[in-house]
Formats: C-alpha cells, structure tokens, sequence
C-alpha cells in the first residue's frame, strides 16, 4: 500500500507540473515524472503478485515514454528556432 | 524508520524540487536523482531489471534533457520570495504525509520467480506493434523537422 501511495504522491507532482509551469522542458519533466509513476504502479503490482507480466509492461511503457520524451523534445527544438520562444504562455498568446 | 521510506522520502523531495527550481539546469539535475532513487526502490522490492532499465532509460533522458536545454534555456534570474518557498515546504509535507503515517514501509510480497522474457514472447504482437508505432511517429517527426529546416534555409 505504501508503494501505491509513493506513486500517487509522484502523480501528484507532476500533474502540478504539468498545470503550474509554463517551460517546455519543465513539462517534459513533468510528463517524465507521471510516466514514471505509472511504472512504479506496474512492478509494485507485479511483485506483488509474483508475476512478470507487470514488468514486461513496464519495459514497454520505458520505451513508449522514452520516444515520447525524443519526440517532444525535437518539436521543442523546432518550435524555439522558428519562434524564439520556449515559453508555452506565449506560443498560446501567439496563436491567437 | 526504515531506509526504504527514506530513500522514498528523499526522492520525493527531488522530484518536487526537478519542478520547483526555476533554473531549468538544477531541475534535471533533481530529475537524475529522482530516476536513482526510484532505481534503488525497484532494487528493494527485488525488480533488478525495472532497476537496470529505470536507470538506463533516466540516464538517455536526462542527457537528452540537458542537450535542448542548452539549445532553448534562457536565464530568469528571477528569486523566490520566503513565501513562496514555504509554501512549496507546505505543500511537499501534505504530499509526504501519507508516506510518513503508513509507519510499515515495507516492500510487497517478494518477488517469486519472474521471467520476463517468457512474458514478453507472450505479448511479442503487442510489442511488436508498439515498437512499429514508434518507429512510424519517430520517422514522421524528422520528416517533418528536416523539412521545416529545409523550408527555412
């Protein structure tokens, strides 16, 4: 139960992350954290049960979340050559 | 108290503060400390390998997390005030509070005997697929930044 909690407070940060912070790469972390929250659920429930079908799913969700991670980061990249900005208040304003 | 709610404490405390800190530098640096400390607990509940990949994986984000950065970090130089800071303490203590009162920190029941790669032959079209999907994604997105690139110059 510990564990379950450990992830929901994980969770927890990195929605607030993902609402309060307006920098790109913050975001990115944010987004890392709650991926990261998820797996944790995976073994916990794994170990648990003695099965290792939680942990292969883990496995794929590490690499899902890494492409995911890559991806992002490449739009990143393009968005503050073309915009000068790293700032997702201003692309929104900027938009409009 | 027990090292497992320690170490869960304390990378809790990184992975707030990979958020809090206004310089986006310090906060990967947190965010590297918060993949070791999940990695250590993976270890206590006997998951070698999600502790083997976990740090892999944070290692390969963290690097590339600190290359854009590079690329788009602008200074703020912006301080805290003393408010703001306790309030983040407040809000780190209401999060950290249901860890403190669950008093047995204690891993789940231990892991018996795991075969992941067994597993993963079971769902290998699940993987597959996933794999092909993130392959497609990968290559349409440096399709489409190498022709922006190629539209600017």
């Amino acid at each position: 139960m510990s564990y379950i909690t450990f992830s929901l407070a994980l969770l927890a940060i990195g929605i607030y992350g993902l609402v309060a912070k307006r920098n790109i790469v913050k975001t990115l972390i944010a987004i890392e954290l709650i991926a990261s929250a998820a797996s944790i659920n995976f073994v916990v429930f794994a170990s648990a049960r003695g099965e290792a079908l939680g942990h292969t799913f883990m496995l794929l969700t590490f690499g899902i979340d890494s492409c995911v991670t890559g991806v992002a980061l490449a739009l990143a990249i393009t968005i503050y050559r073309q915009l000068r900005t790293a700032d997702l208040e201003k692309l929104r304003r900027l938009r409009e | 108290m027990s090292p497992d709610l320690i170490i869960a404490l304390a990378t809790l405390a990184a992975a707030f503060l990979a958020l809090y800190l206004e310089e986006t530098t310090h906060a990967i640096g947190f965010l590297a400390a918060t993949m070791v400390g999940i990695s250590i607990l993976y270890f206590s509940i006997s998951a070698q390998v999600a502790a083997i990949f976990q740090l892999a994986i944070g290692v390969g984000g963290v690097v590339a997390l600190t290359l854009a950065n590079e690329m788009i970090a602008t200074r703020t130089g912006l301080a805290r005030s003393l408010r703001s800071r306790l309030l983040a303490a407040a809000v780190f203590l209401l999060l950290a509070t249901p860890i403190f009162l669950d008093a047995d920190f204690s891993p789940p029941v231990a892991s018996l005997s795991l075969s992941s790669p067994k597993e993963l032959w079971s769902i290998r079209a699940v993987d597959t697929l996933a794999q092909g999907c993130m392959i497609l994604i990968t290559a349409l997105v440096a399709v489409v930044i190498l022709r922006g690139e190629k539209g600017g110059s």
